[in-house]
């Protein structure tokens, strides 16, 4: 379906506006359910604790690193703390 | 052959935070932990580097189209802020705004394995070895950074902007987003019942989209530390 017959279909000739709302909706439908997924990949760097996550990321599915419980170079999803560590990152990095 | 090691994760704003535990022993006899079997066994940040060994696997919005996706350039590699607004430059002085790439004022590009600046973008210049985006960024502007992997620049894209964008949804939920347009556009006229009611069949039509990929049983078991 183009933007145009979704246009017709909700009576509106703004095209601006059901653009804006269309994007809002794609976003929502993505926070429901899931149709357009990414696998993205960081190096892990010694002592450097935070990654910062991709600007586009509606939803995060998973978690996985390498050799995590394996020694066979799989990648396995690791858990979520509850609470935060109590040996702190001193620089912040 | 790679040690096994153990890694745990949480949040920390719009960035995550990795941590490994550290189980290396620490018998120090000036320690008041001093014993036998006493061993050092608690979370911090990574021991080690290792290449590509964080994946994170995300849902995004398809609010554009990778029209053909052998048309990609991978000879950017680092960035800077220019006025506040990112740009990606190439060392390998490519010139983006002749062909193959062609870009100009006002066409988008859209960047993989580039880290936070994965997604779609929005072209201000290009030129030799250059494009400046509308995206902002808070950097610094004479020390270029480099991107962590090599990013791949998708130049023939189609982005969600005026009436002939076509939606990359499947069916069901193209008439589920006409329901979702359909409650915004009467939210705005205070027409609040028809609100209502549309969201609700959009939020039915996603469920039932949902449940028709998965047949037979939905069965729930109680976990293990359940009241019983």
């Amino acid at each position: 379906m183009k933007v145009k017959e979704l246009m017709e279909r909700v009576g509106s000739n703004q095209t601006g506006r059901a653009v804006a709302y269309i994007k809002d909706g794609l976003e929502e439908i993505n926070m429901l359910t899931e149709t357009h997924t990414r696998l993205e990949r960081f190096d892990i760097t010694e002592n450097q604790r935070f990654y910062t996550l991709p600007n586009e990321m509606v939803k995060m599915i998973d978690i996985r690193v390498k050799n995590h419980l394996n020694s066979k170079d799989e990648y396995r999803s690791i858990p979520r703390m509850i609470h935060k560590p109590v040996v702190k990152d001193a620089d912040n990095i | 052959m790679a040690t096994s090691k153990q890694y745990a994760w949480y949040l920390e704003g719009n960035q995550v935070a990795i941590v490994e535990k550290d189980v290396s022993f620490d018998n120090d006899t000036n320690s008041k932990d001093y014993g036998p079997g006493a061993s050092k066994q608690r979370w911090e940040s990574p021991q080690s580097s290792v290449a590509d060994a964080l994946e994170v696997k995300y849902v995004y919005a398809p609010n554009y189209t990778i029209d053909e996706t052998e048309d990609v350039n991978t000879a950017i590699d680092t960035y800077v802020s220019l006025d506040g607004l990112l740009k990606i430059i190439d060392q390998g002085d490519d010139d983006y705004s002749a062909s193959p790439e062609s870009l100009s004022d006002g066409s988008h590009i859209v960047l993989t394995n580039a880290g936070k600046f994965n997604g779609l973008h929005k072209v201000k210049a290009a030129g030799v070895g250059y494009i400046t985006l509308y995206t902002k960024i808070s950097n610094n502007a004479t020390v270029q950074q480099s991107f962590e992997e090599t990013p791949n620049l998708y130049y023939n894209v189609s982005a969600l902007e005026d009436e002939s964008f076509e939606l990359d949804l499947p069916l069901y939920l193209q008439k589920a987003l006409v329901y979702y347009v359909k409650a915004k556009l009467a939210e705005d006229a205070g027409e609040l019942k028809l609100r209502e009611y549309a969201m609700r069949e959009f939020k039915k039509m996603i469920e039932k989209h949902e449940n028709s990929r998965i047949s037979g049983l939905r069965i729930t078991t109680a976990g293990s530390h359940a009241i019983r």
